[in-house]
């Protein structure tokens, strides 16, 4: 095997070795999507036993927030909807990218309400709740506690929430050092009465995410990138010096045979 | 071995690396989707009995 055989084989075998133990590292694995289903728990009352003691500790009553027969059920907004979160979990340092959340509509989007009566029995049915949308003006409260990075916009964002109109809220991320950054997107929703009275305020949801900063051996997103132009243009030009000439050649060999046509034409 | 083959091999190399480096800082590392469903119930009207409840029972 001649001498410069062998070190071409070598130098594309370490290359190809090293290309490959990057793309292995980069590559992310497939990210699931995530979802979680809230539960409703339902509390029982535990009769207490017949006799002495049972008198001192009398049973606790259940607190419910199903509306019952005898109260009248407390406005709500008559529609289901669907927090969707989504966000990077990796960002190359000095790169940036978005956070969304948005207020969906469920699917069906139907109001289904259960009445719990004192037999303690649930039975669901269609019970009549008054529309919140009919006495107040809902407004979405969005806001990204987050240390150690960037992001913007700063501070608590608010948004008409409409029958039947999704919500979303968009912040930018820009990591400027490597590490893994936690932080907490707090959703809470502001009713201001129409007729003018005290605006109340009700937390919606507190979502913990994380995002990790990385960068390439101290490289972060864009000299990685300017790095790598650049140096793809230098090392095209010194490996493959002949391709020039080539195409170089190959100009010249078309432009006569255009121009000799265009006169005879 | 002459100074033109140590050019290639050099060029070679710094393309390789290069060519790495482009496809990092390139590739889309994708986004993470979670979805919570929101029941009616929780945008119910607060009322100060309400408050205290989910204070006591420690619902939020």
């Amino acid at each position: 095997m001649s001498y410069k055989y062998r070190c071409l084989v070598l130098s594309y075998s370490l290359a190809l070795l090293f290309a490959g133990i990057l793309l292995t590292s980069c590559m992310a694995a497939p990210t699931p999507e995530l979802i979680i289903r809230t539960e409703i728990i339902e509390k029982t009352v535990v009769e207490a036993p017949t006799d002495g003691a049972s008198e001192a500790f009398p049973p606790i009553a259940t607190p419910s927030l199903a509306p019952t027969p005898e109260t009248t059920p407390l406005p709500a907004v008559p529609e289901e909807r669907l927090m969707v979160l989504e966000w990077p979990p990796k960002i190359r340092v000095g790169d940036s990218d978005l956070i969304i959340l948005t207020l969906e509509l469920d699917e069906e989007g139907n109001l289904s309400a259960t009445a719990q009566f004192e037999d303690h029995q649930v039975r669901s049915s269609q019970v009549q709740i008054p529309n919140l949308y009919d006495t107040h003006n809902v407004v979405a409260q969005a806001r990204l506690d987050m240390a150690g990075v960037e992001f913007s916009p700063q501070g608590e964002i608010s948004e008409p929430m409409r029958p039947g109109v999704p919500v979303k809220f968009t912040w930018s991320v820009l990591p400027r050092q490597v590490g893994s950054y936690r932080g907490t997107l707090w959703l809470h929703l502001q009713f201001i009465p129409l007729d003018g009275g005290e605006s109340s305020r009700q937390a919606l949801s507190a979502q913990v995410i994380d995002i990790e900063a990385v960068n390439l051996f101290g490289v972060g997103g864009v000299p990685a990138r300017f790095i790598g132009a650049v140096g793809t243009v230098v090392g095209a030009l010194l490996s493959m010096d002949k391709i020039g000439g080539w195409i170089w050649r190959a100009i010249k060999t078309v432009l006569p045979k255009t121009k000799s046509k265009n006169d005879a034409e | 071995m002459d100074a033109q083959k140590i050019r290639r091999l050099i060029g070679i190399v710094i393309l390789l690396i290069s060519l790495a480096l482009l496809i990092w800082g390139l590739w889309p590392f994708g986004d993470l989707v979670r979805t919570v469903p929101i029941d009616p119930q929780d945008m119910q009207l607060p009322t100060d009995e309400g408050l205290l409840l989910e204070l006591f029972w420690g619902y939020m």
